[in-house]
């Protein structure tokens, strides 16, 4: 919204945002972050979607009219004055541990736990794990439309408790989020995704990534401050503040996922690929990738010996995981699911001459709802009418979808069987998957090779953690 | 200069990153002059979300202005496209020319929840 609004000042016109209640902070915020003082906000009282007609009639014409001719009566809002900044090694604050809790607190420069302190002789430890320039820019990230570089990397790394061998992979992920195709951007919207952050290669062992039982679980120092960091990154860097008024409008959200890693080993012993292979990687790289997740499924324990019967509830769970909510995947061109398959439903597969596109095929054919459902959820969501035969036309989705008028027609729910992801991990004793399902578009996954530097080896035999003591 | 008064104190750095906003888009118009819009011969562009009630929202905003000012023009939503959906870049990406070429003087964008 933000973005058209500063396009049609562009084009020349007085541009006036039409603004429910609860959105007019995010609205400020993002229009300042991209250099508009004061947006001008013709206010809708309320909650469109839940209002009556002949109240949404009434608020249009008694609120938003007035308000609309109120804005064009001001002057033009001012751009931006940029406010100095501090350079990167600028020491910005000095106090004990507890005052840089509260100094960081205040300018909501945490995730609310308490951070470790950036200081730079820890940051520069986190440089020495990366051969690049801490001052390279690695993107250029919105909403605040703030510079990803590799020092920031390193200081929020470091807030995030992460290692400083884990450098080269948070460089990567901060390299996947750049990417356009990531959508940050959208990372406020009102689903209230979370980014994952998959980890597939030798790194995973290198750096002692939990990848068995409990292996989304809060408790690996690998898995969970780089899932941390990621999201101290996204509210940093990216701008993305889940504070009243701020720029996360996630309407309920959800907490940070930790990273997964999968199981190399478990997927060459039954004589699969591993994911970074299906992502279009060398079986000898690691490879980091970004997906947002908006649902996660419950439990789904899958028996027997065969494909047949661990497909039935996989199917059915996997199926529901999705849900009506999919109706966004025709509407916004994407729609990238994930299926996390402990080590022996996997092995039960590939036992009976299954392969992981085989899996994708009997998902995509099998789960389906009534188009009416698809089609009347947008209406819930949006407050707007919006038939497949729309998407159909645009171009997203094919002719399968409309092949009757039939509103109890059964359509196909996962777009495409190719952008159904597939990953190994979990307790290797236990017959259970879960499925992550991304939110359309906005962060559709999106991968990175690691890039180690020169001295890896050298500089991971002298950051060795001390064994675990269990 | 070390600015520790405490032995257990510490020196840290910002963890944000520069701003860089990009450049206007080529072929953008020249800064509008300040002051008040003649309403009665002005175009009005609407340019939408597809979603919350629009075009309902937008045909009784340009009844009531066609009420006040009887010669205002209107440019309508489905000249410029959705602005959140699957052509959302594109269709941005457009508006500064598209606007441009319907001389509009005003754009009403919507619509944000």
């Amino acid at each position: 919204m933000s973005r058209a609004y500063l396009a049609a000042e562009q084009g020349g016109a007085r541009a006036v945002a039409i603004t429910q209640t609860s959105f007019m902070g995010m609205q400020r915020a993002t229009g300042k972050a991209i250099g508009v003082q004061d947006i001008a906000i013709a206010e809708y009282p309320g909650v469109i979607t839940i209002d009556a007609q002949d109240e949404f009639e009434r608020k249009v014409r008694e609120n938003l009219f007035p308000a609309l001719m109120e804005r064009l009566r001001e002057p033009p809002k001012a751009l931006v004055k940029e406010a100095p900044e501090p350079a990167p090694r600028d020491i910005v604050f000095t106090g004990s541990f507890d005052a840089v809790q509260e100094h960081f607190h205040q300018r909501l420069w945490s995730d609310g736990l308490p951070v470790v302190p950036p200081t730079i002789e820890r940051v520069e430890r986190f440089l020495a794990f990366t051969d690049r320039d801490p001052n390279e820019v690695i993107g250029v990230l919105l909403p605040e439309l703030r510079e990803a570089t590799v020092w920031n990397v390193a200081v929020n790394g470091a807030m995030a408790g992460c290692r400083p061998e884990y450098m080269p992979i948070l460089v990567a992920i901060a390299e996947a989020i750049s990417d356009p195709e990531f959508r940050i951007q959208d990372a406020g919207s009102t689903p209230g995704w979370e980014p994952l952050v998959i980890v597939s290669g030798s790194l995973v062992r290198e750096l002692e990534f939990n990848f068995q039982a409990g292996a989304m679980r809060v408790g690996s120092q690998a898995n969970s401050s780089i899932g941390r960091f990621l999201r101290m990154f996204m509210r940093n860097v990216a701008g993305l503040l889940s504070y009243p008024g701020q720029t996360d409008k996630g309407t309920i959200g959800m907490s940070f996922n930790v990273a997964l890693a999968e199981n190399d080993e478990a997927v060459k012993s039954i004589g699969w690929e591993p994911f970074r292979v299906d992502r279009g990687f060398s079986r000898d790289d690691t490879v980091v990738t970004v997906q947002s997740v908006v649902a996660i499924s419950p439990p789904i324990y899958s028996g027997g010996d065969t494909a047949e019967t661990q497909l039935e509830f996989i199917t059915t769970i996997f199926g529901s995981a999705n849900g009506p909510f999919a109706f966004t995947g025709p509407v916004f061109g994407h729609w990238h699911p994930l299926l996390v398959m402990s080590p022996v439903v996997a092995k039960v597969f590939a036992d009976n001459g299954w392969t992981k596109d085989d899996i994708r095929k009997h998902l995509r054919e099998s789960i389906k709802l009534p188009a009416r459902v698809l089609e009347r959820y947008y209406w819930h969501v949006s407050a707007a009418s919006w038939k497949l035969e729309d998407s159909v036309a645009e171009g997203t989705i094919g002719e399968e979808y409309v092949q009757s008028k039939d509103p109890e027609r059964l359509v196909p729910v996962l777009m495409r069987a190719d952008w159904i992801n597939i990953v190994i991990a979990g307790d290797p004793g236990r017959n259970q998957s879960r499925a992550y399902i991304n939110n359309h578009e906005q962060g559709a996954p999106v991968s990175r090779r690691v890039a180690l530097p020169k001295a890896w080896k050298a500089l991971l035999e002298k950051a060795k953690p001390p064994a675990r003591i269990v | 200069m070390s600015t520790l008064k405490n032995a257990s104190d510490v020196e840290v750095v910002w963890p944000l990153g520069r701003r860089s906003r990009p450049a206007a888009p080529a072929g953008s118009a020249p800064p509008r002059k300040a002051g008040p819009i003649d309403l009665n011969s002005a175009t009005v562009a609407f340019v939408w979300t597809y979603a919350r009630k629009g075009d309902d929202m937008y045909r009784i905003m340009q009844g009531m202005l066609k009420g006040e000012y009887p010669d205002i023009r209107f440019v309508d939503h489905d000249a410029f496209g959705n602005i959140h959906g699957a052509t959302e870049t594109e269709v941005v990406a457009a508006l500064p020319r598209l606007l441009q070429e319907a001389k509009a003087d005003v754009a009403v964008v919507g619509i944000a929840g």
